[in-house]
């Protein structure tokens, strides 16, 4: 193989945060109130239930942690417009960029020519709204998968086959 | 070549019946795992009790047996068209495609057992899944590299240009191995004198914790053992704790030794044409095999007590499943700065370490580190230690940060990354040194993760994910961060040479 070695003007390559990032669907954030909701209701129902029965424990301690961890409850759920509204993603022609997360954000970018399945799924409130998710895989382990929520489900078929078709391009070359 | 022609793996096969005993064994390992404190009470238990236990465990052992002989005789495998068929199971049956494209590796592994039966064990790795795909337990040593040169054949086939190097012992392409490292008994003396001690020390105490939650579990007053304990430490007063922090740390370099002897026993790293191979081990000899193309990026390390003794250990991360990645890197110990040099060269060649350029992380790292892991669990401890009556230690949890904040500040001053058009190398440690090199093709993705404070000082943490692993950098400049990403994408999207 012959190596070459050229210089690269890198302000010159395509930038990722010069691109303009698509939304999920509306119908996304009804469903984040809805899951975020059931956790938060089922956990500090947990919780008050703990509290009374656990007599063991001195009555500051107990109620002052139980106190705190409802509290944090009814933040995690009061979050979630911010959270939905943190979550963006753009499809390049050789990459597809997703952006997530409130007190992490992150960006997370997988080239067409590393994926290596794509996949779709839809949860039960989900297919209520008619939505799904594109769950993407590279080599790079469970951690470096892509998920992509949120996605009308015709919308999220496209972008799949789209990919597939981008992936397969790539091994022809 | 021939031998493939003495098997025909379109129809269904069976594994050695040798896997009856590996097959009754996991049975039994899966049972004792569980009921061992009930095994115990058979040792020390009264008379009557002690009968019926026996009749019991035998009665178990037999359906153990049974079980084994069945699950025997329900467990078969073939290759239908390109894609190796796995059916197995007692009652609920399963069964297992993998398509030849998705096999990584095929490694076969004999212990002293499957010496005996003069059998081996073969397992299937593929990426992406947890843990080993699948393995056969005993397969004759002629059938198990019939298998594997069947699947490795039909798999260079299915896709001929990247994975051509895969066909293996084409005769007349061969070079002899050449041996790049042997490692004698006194060098393995001194490479278990320099393992981490600490890491031992914690293994032994885990395994003490559960010896003692087990024992407990059966019923043995550990109270009144612990009393006991207690009362001849009070009583011996100084003089104990001295004699049991001797032993711990005589304990914990002992167990090193014997944990390093039994893994590296004979250790030899062989140069094939087109990989790495090493053959290790005391009663387990164990052969591991790097093609090239399959390392995805090389790493060495040292510690305080190998740096006096000017060794390192180097690491070749090996593109395989996440759950049994350690086992499948090759780690190979011992190396002095020249051996480490020549691995180095075999997989980036001196030419493509030109250029680097150089970049330090944001001294904002230390200050974060030191809230996490220094104020934030002295805060806890501190404040959970005001419930109780030994309120005068919070004091002494007030060093803690300090110490934090040290080493932390060493590791700051270590960090180290660099780049050119071909590699990432990477330099950081605290007590001892770490080193990565990267080629950028081989990276499968990048991300940019920003935390609230991060985000302020307009820092990132650059996560780099590998078929091995992630690679972190963390606290470099948001603008930096950005060119990176830039550059490595346009590198993966632009390089034709397959990551594996």
């Amino acid at each position: 193989m012959e190596f070459l070695n050229e210089q690269i003007d890198v302000k010159a390559l395509p930038d990722i945060t010069a691109i303009k990032t698509e939304k999920l669907s509306a119908n996304y954030l009804k469903v984040i109130y809805i899951t975020r909701g059931l956790t938060s209701l089922i956990l500090i129902s947990g919780i008050v239930v703990a509290a009374i029965l656990l007599k063991d424990i001195p009555v500051t301690l107990r109620f002052s942690v139980s106190g705190l961890l409802i509290i944090l409850f009814i933040w995690f759920f009061s979050l979630s417009s911010k959270v939905f509204h943190a979550r963006s993603y753009a499809i390049r022609q050789r990459d597809i960029i997703y952006t997530r997360g409130l007190l992490f954000k992150s960006t997370t970018i997988v080239p067409f020519n590393r994926i290596q399945h794509a996949e779709i799924v839809s949860g039960p409130i989900d297919r209520f709204y008619n939505l799904s998710s594109l769950k993407i895989f590279t080599a790079g382990g469970s951690q470096s998968d892509l998920s992509l929520p949120g996605l009308l489900s015709n919308d999220a078929a496209r972008i799949k086959s789209f990919i597939i078709s981008k992936t397969a391009h790539d091994e022809e070359e | 070549m021939m031998k493939r022609n003495d098997f025909d793996f379109s129809q269904p096969n069976k594994q050695s019946y040798a896997a009856i005993v590996f097959l009754a064994y996991n049975f039994f390992r899966i049972l004792v795992r569980q009921l061992w404190p009930v095994l115990i009470a058979v040792l020390v238990g009264r008379e009557n009790i002690k009968n019926m236990l026996i009749w019991i465990i035998a009665g178990i052992s037999i359906l153990i047996f049974v079980f084994a002989v069945i699950s025997y005789f329900r467990y078969y495998f073939y290759i239908d068209n390109d894609e190796l068929v796995v059916v197995k199971g007692v009652f609920k049956r399963s069964r297992t495609n993998i398509p030849f494209q998705r096999i990584q590796t095929i490694n076969i592994e004999q212990s002293i057992l499957h010496q005996l039966l003069k059998v081996t064990k073969l397992e299937v790795d593929t990426a992406g899944s947890k843990g080993t795909e699948f393995s056969f337990s005993a397969l004759s040593m002629a059938k198990a590299e019939a298998l594997r040169q069947v699947v490795l054949e039909q798999k260079s086939k299915i896709l001929p240009s990247s994975e051509s190097s895969d066909i293996e012992e084409l005769p007349g392409f061969e070079l002899a191995p050449q041996t790049i490292l042997h490692l004698s008994f006194s060098e393995l003396i001194r490479i278990g004198a320099t393992q981490n001690h600490l890491r031992s020390l914690l293994i032994i105490l885990a395994f003490f914790m559960t010896l003692y939650n087990q024992v407990e579990d059966i019923g043995v007053d550990t109270d009144q053992v612990v009393d006991q304990i207690n009362e001849e430490v009070v009583y011996f007063g100084k003089i104990a704790i001295i004699i049991l922090a001797l032993m711990s740390v005589l304990a914990s370099f002992t167990f090193s030794l014997i944990r390093t002897t039994i893994r590296y026993y004979d250790f030899t790293l062989f140069r094939t044409n087109d990989g790495f191979k090493i053959v290790s081990g005391l009663f387990t000899k164990k052969q591991i095999s790097a093609k090239d193309h399959k390392i995805q990026y090389i790493s060495w390390a040292d510690n305080p007590l190998k740096r006096l003794l000017g060794l390192y250990d180097v690491y070749l991360k090996q593109a395989s499943s996440s759950e049994i990645r350690d086992t499948k890197s090759i780690s190979i110990p011992g190396c002095d700065s020249k051996n480490v040099e020549r691995i180095k060269s075999y997989y980036v060649s001196p030419d493509e370490w030109k250029d680097l350029k150089n970049f330090k992380i944001s001294g904002k790292y230390v200050y974060v580190r030191v809230l996490y892991f220094g104020i934030l669990p002295a805060m806890i401890v501190v404040s959970l230690l005001l419930f109780t009556d030994y309120k005068f230690y919070g004091l002494l949890t007030a060093i803690w940060p300090l110490l934090v904040y040290l080493a932390f500040k060493v590791n700051h001053k270590k960090w180290n990354f660099a780049i050119n058009n071909e590699l990432i190398y990477i330099r950081n440690g605290i007590f001892g040194n770490y080193f990565k090199a990267l080629r950028l093709y081989k990276i499968q993705s990048i991300a940019l993760r920003q935390s609230i404070y991060q985000r302020k000082h307009r820092l990132a943490t650059i996560i780099i994910y590998t078929a091995s692993g992630n690679i972190n950098i963390p606290y470099v400049h948001l603008d930096l961060a950005q060119d990176i990403c830039n550059f490595v994408l346009f590198k993966i999207e632009s390089d034709k040479r397959k990551w594996m």
